[in-house]
Parts: C-alpha cells; sequence; structure tokens
C-alpha cells in the first residue's frame, strides 16, 4: 500500500512539476474554456427576457449553472484518446508493461495532477467573477451540501477517467480510435448536462438519462451543488455514482486485461 | 482554375480512397455531426417547451435557421477545418517549408488538401430540418430566384466563416506557441447557429460589421422567411469578400514573418 502510494505519488508530483513549467499556456488554456460561454449566456439572457422563471430555474441558477458546469469540466473532463493510442500503436506501452506499475493507476495519477492544477486555476477564477459580480450567482452556503459536492466531483471524476480509459483500449483492435472517442466525448457532453440542464427535458427523458453514468459525471455534483436535489434524490444519486465508479473502474481493469494480450509492441 | 481543380480533384480521390479503408470511423464521423445537430436542436426544443418565440422568431423559423447553419457550417467543416487547424502546427514545427515548396500556391495548398467526407456528408442532415421547418411555415414558398440567391450566400456564409478561421490561424506567425487561439474560433463561431435578434444593438453591430458572425445563416435564413431583400443580398456578398481579401491579407503578411524552425 505504501510502496503503491509512492509510486504513484511519485508520478502525480512529476506531472505537477512538468504541467506547471508551461504556466502561461495552463492559465489560458483553462480560461479560453469559459469563451463559448458567451453565446450560450446570451441565448438564455433572451428567454429569461420573456419569462422570469423557466422549468423551474431562475436566471441565476441558470448563469450559475452553465459557468459551473463550464468550470466542473475542466476539472472533470478526461481525454487520453492521442497519448494511449500512441503508446499502444508505436510500442511504447511495452516501456510501461516492465515497470513495476499498473497502467490504469498510472494514468490515473497524471491525469489527477493535470485536474488538480485546472481546479486550482479555475477556482482563482471563480473567486474573482463572484467578486466582480457579486450577488449575481447562487452560492451555496451550506457546508454539507458543499462537503457533498466535493466528493461527488471526486467519485465523477474517477467515472469520467474509467470512461476514457476504457474507450482507449479499444487501441488494441482498432488502428484509428479518435472517432471513437469523439463519439463517447458527444455522448458525455450531451447526456451529462453539459450543453443544457438535464431536468429541464421532458421528464420521461430526464428520468431515463438518470439511468446511465454521464449523468453522475457532470449534473449529479451540479445539482447538489445548487440544492436542487431531495434527500432521497441525493442518496439515490450517490448510490448510482458509487455505484457506477465501482462497476466502470473494474470494466476499465478488465478491458485493459483483454486488450493488453493482443499487444504486439510494434515499432519498440 | 481548371488546374487548381484538377489538383483539388487528386486530393479529394486521395482522401476517398483513405476514407475508404476506415469505413468505421468515416461512419462515426457522419454521426457525431448529425448527433451534434441534434443536441443542437434539442437546446431549442427545450427552449421552446418554455416560450412560444425567441426574439420573435417563432419554433419552425429557428428550425430553418438552424437547418440553414448546419448546411454552412458542415460544408465548412468537412471542407477547410482539417486544413486550416494544420496551419499553426506546420509553422511551429518548420513544415511549413514543404508548404512553401510546392508548385502551387501556398493558401490554397493550405486551404484544400485534405477533406473529411464524414463532416461534409452530414450536411444532408440540414435538407429534412429545412424541408420540415418549410412544410410548417405559412406562405413559404421560394422562388427559383429565391433559391439562386440563398445558394449565393450559403457561399458567402462559407466564405466569411473560412475568412474568420484563416485570420485567426494566422496569428501563430506572430504567436507561435500560441495554442489557445483556435479556440477564440470556436467560442466565436457559436455565436452564429442563433438568431442575430437575440443580441443588442452594439453586439449585433460587432457581430455583423467587425466579426461577421451573425449574419453567416441569419442573412439567407432571413431573406427566405422574409422574402428578397437586395441590399441585404449585396451586404452579405460585400462582407464575404472584404473578409476574403483581409483574411488573405492577414496570411500573407504572417507569412512574410514566418522563419522556418530549427532543424
Amino acid at each position: 500500500m505504501t510502496s503503491g502510494l509512492r509510486k504513484y505519488g511519485a508520478a502525480y508530483r512529476l506531472k505537477l512539476q512538468d504541467t506547471m513549467e508551461y504556466r502561461a499556456n495552463l492559465v489560458l488554456g483553462n480560461l479560453t474554456q469559459f469563451l463559448p460561454l458567451a453565446a450560450v449566456l446570451v441565448l438564455w439572457a433572451a428567454v429569461y427576457r420573456q419569462r422570469a422563471m423557466v422549468a423551474g430555474w431562475s436566471f441565476t441558477e441558470v448563469i450559475t449553472y452553465f459557468i459551473a458546469a463550464r468550470a466542473a469540466s475542466s476539472m472533470l473532463w478526461v481525454s487520453l484518446t492521442q497519448d494511449i493510442e500512441k503508446d499502444i500503436k508505436d510500442g511504447l506501452l511495452a516501456k510501461y508493461l516492465l515497470m513495476p506499475l499498473s497502467y490504469f493507476w498510472y494514468w490515473l495519477s497524471v491525469v489527477a495532477a493535470e485536474k488538480t492544477l485546472n481546479a486550482v486555476v479555475v477556482a482563482c477564477f471563480l473567486l474573482a467573477l463572484g467578486l466582480a459580480y457579486h450577488g449575481r450567482f447562487f452560492i451555496q452556503a451550506d457546508p454539507a451540501l458543499l462537503g457533498l459536492t466535493a466528493l461527488s466531483l471526486l467519485l465523477a471524476f474517477f467515472i469520467s477517467f474509467c470512461m476514457a480509459f476504457t474507450v482507449c483500449m479499444s487501441a488494441f483492435w482498432m488502428s484509428e480510435i479518435w472517432a471513437v472517442g469523439f463519439t463517447k466525448d458527444m455522448f458525455q457532453e450531451a447526456l451529462s448536462g453539459g450543453i443544457f440542464p438535464l431536468m429541464m427535458l421532458p421528464p420521461a427523458i430526464y428520468h431515463a438519462a438518470l439511468w446511465l453514468p454521464f449523468a453522475y459525471c457532470l449534473h449529479f455534483p451540479l445539482m447538489i451543488y445548487l440544492g436542487k436535489l431531495t434527500g432521497d434524490e441525493l442518496a439515490r444519486g450517490f448510490l448510482f455514482q458509487a455505484g457506477y465508479a465501482l462497476v466502470l473502474g473494474l470494466l476499465a481493469q478488465a478491458a485493459w486485461r483483454l486488450g493488453v494480450r493482443r499487444f504486439e509492441a510494434v515499432g519498440a | 482554375m481548371a488546374r487548381l481543380f484538377r489538383i483539388w480533384w487528386c486530393f479529394f480521390k486521395n482522401v476517398l480512397a483513405e476514407t475508404m479503408s476506415y469505413r468505421l470511423n468515416f461512419f462515426l464521423m457522419m454521426t457525431i455531426h448529425v448527433g451534434w445537430f441534434a443536441v443542437y436542436l434539442a437546446t431549442y426544443g427545450v427552449i421552446f417547451s418554455q416560450v412560444k418565440d425567441l426574439a420573435g422568431w417563432s419554433p419552425y423559423e429557428v428550425l430553418f435557421l438552424a437547418g440553414t447553419w448546419q448546411l454552412i457550417f458542415t460544408t465548412f467543416v468537412g471542407i477547410f477545418v482539417p486544413n486550416l487547424s494544420n496551419i499553426s502546427w506546420f509553422i511551429k514545427t518548420g513544415e511549413m517549408d514543404f508548404v512553401l515548396c510546392k508548385p502551387v500556391g501556398s493558401l490554397f495548398y493550405l486551404s484544400i488538401n485534405r477533406v473529411e467526407l464524414g463532416g461534409l456528408s452530414s450536411m444532408l442532415s440540414a435538407i429534412p430540418a429545412l424541408a420540415i421547418a418549410g412544410r410548417h411555415l405559412p406562405g413559404f414558398a421560394p422562388t427559383a430566384w429565391d433559391l439562386a440567391a440563398y445558394c449565393l450566400l450559403i457561399l458567402a456564409g462559407i466564405a466569411i466563416l473560412y475568412s474568420l478561421m484563416l485570420a485567426i490561424v494566422s496569428i501563430a506567425f506572430w504567436a507561435t506557441r500560441a495554442s489557445a487561439v483556435q479556440g477564440l474560433f470556436w467560442a466565436i463561431q457559436e455565436f452564429g447557429g442563433y438568431p442575430a435578434a437575440i443580441y443588442n444593438r452594439p453586439l449585433r453591430w460587432v457581430l455583423t460589421f467587425i466579426i461577421p458572425v451573425a449574419i453567416i445563416a441569419n442573412l439567407p435564413a432571413s431573406m427566405m422567411l422574409k422574402g428578397l431583400d437586395g441590399a441585404s443580398v449585396a451586404l452579405m456578398l460585400g462582407i464575404a469578400v472584404l473578409a476574403l481579401v483581409v483574411a488573405r491579407f492577414v496570411f500573407y503578411a504572417g507569412l512574410k514573418r514566418y522563419q522556418s524552425a530549427s532543424s
């Protein structure tokens, strides 16, 4: 256990240092994520010019939702397609197979380091935004809900990582996987509530979406933060989120074990 | 011109052969583009389940606008994005050297050497949207002239998108490491798919004359919905030509600064 912590801790630290070398890129990359929001907010402002409440949401809540969704995405969105595809196609994977470490936990540590720094940058930005536009956003003050949001964000990150990792494993079977990656991204973006709040969908579609893992990548933590869930919904949500974290974690490992048997170390 | 078309046809045949050997990717890419269109329409679905109109646009008018945007945007994405998005990479790595050595105009080569057929074929998804919207719009009976003008404005829209992206990626000539500049284009194009009426006056002015993204789909769609208006058609064609000239100027001004990478 301790040797594991040391190994993956080292991978985590190395990635932190590596990313910190390109600080300007880190800050710019995270802040430009917020640019596409401009058009979305203008669109919703036009909707709210006609009504004070839309599907039970106030304008303040919707603004908070979209900004928080964008912020959470830069901490949660995992895209490994290029890196892992390169490892598998160019035979670089052989290097990792010889090391006494798990490829899954290694990448999890590396991505976690990246996301930690993203979280710091985004948190500073949100703080500045909150101070500059005091009162225009919904600020959750209940410490219990804030704690649950943080816990749910961690689980969401793990689920998002497992999905990305599993999709990358298709590189053992296919020669190009970017299209598969894009397909997953599309479903994840739309069904996790990245485009519009899932709660605004017709009830039947909304409830169906709650059965899929995507809802627990973004929608669920955001709803906790906004205080939109009842006690029962919270409990049910965490049950689903933890369940999906377990199932998708096992699925990712199984996909790895199946795939690596086909690895031919071409070019290594 | 005939020579350029022959060259383009060669590129196209190459890509076709390549695409046909990775058929699954082709179908997935087509599905993705159609899927994004569905998601975009679902956003409007959510909005119109709550309000009756959007800044004066009825649901079917918005559907017509969305179809027009899809037609312009997917054609642009299929033909130009795979090329223009490579420019900053060519500058950074010095691969631009090979482009400059080719016996064909560098801007021509950089603009059209690849086609993304999955994206391009997904423009067909715009047609049912336009047809459904047209059938439900009262008094919608475009004449042959309307259709001809519509097609012309679609081409002008593609030209404006091309100019915007070319000008933005050319920034890489001045700031080689600015990988974030392309994000600027993707943020700007978001303003293209919505009714321009939702923007306030100053924003609409900026999005018409400075960064002319709001007129790309709005003008052709409005023209079809509200009748042929010569002044608007002329305005859009003028802006498209001007945008092309400016973008070309920015690109060549940048190219003069190109120093190649150390090799």
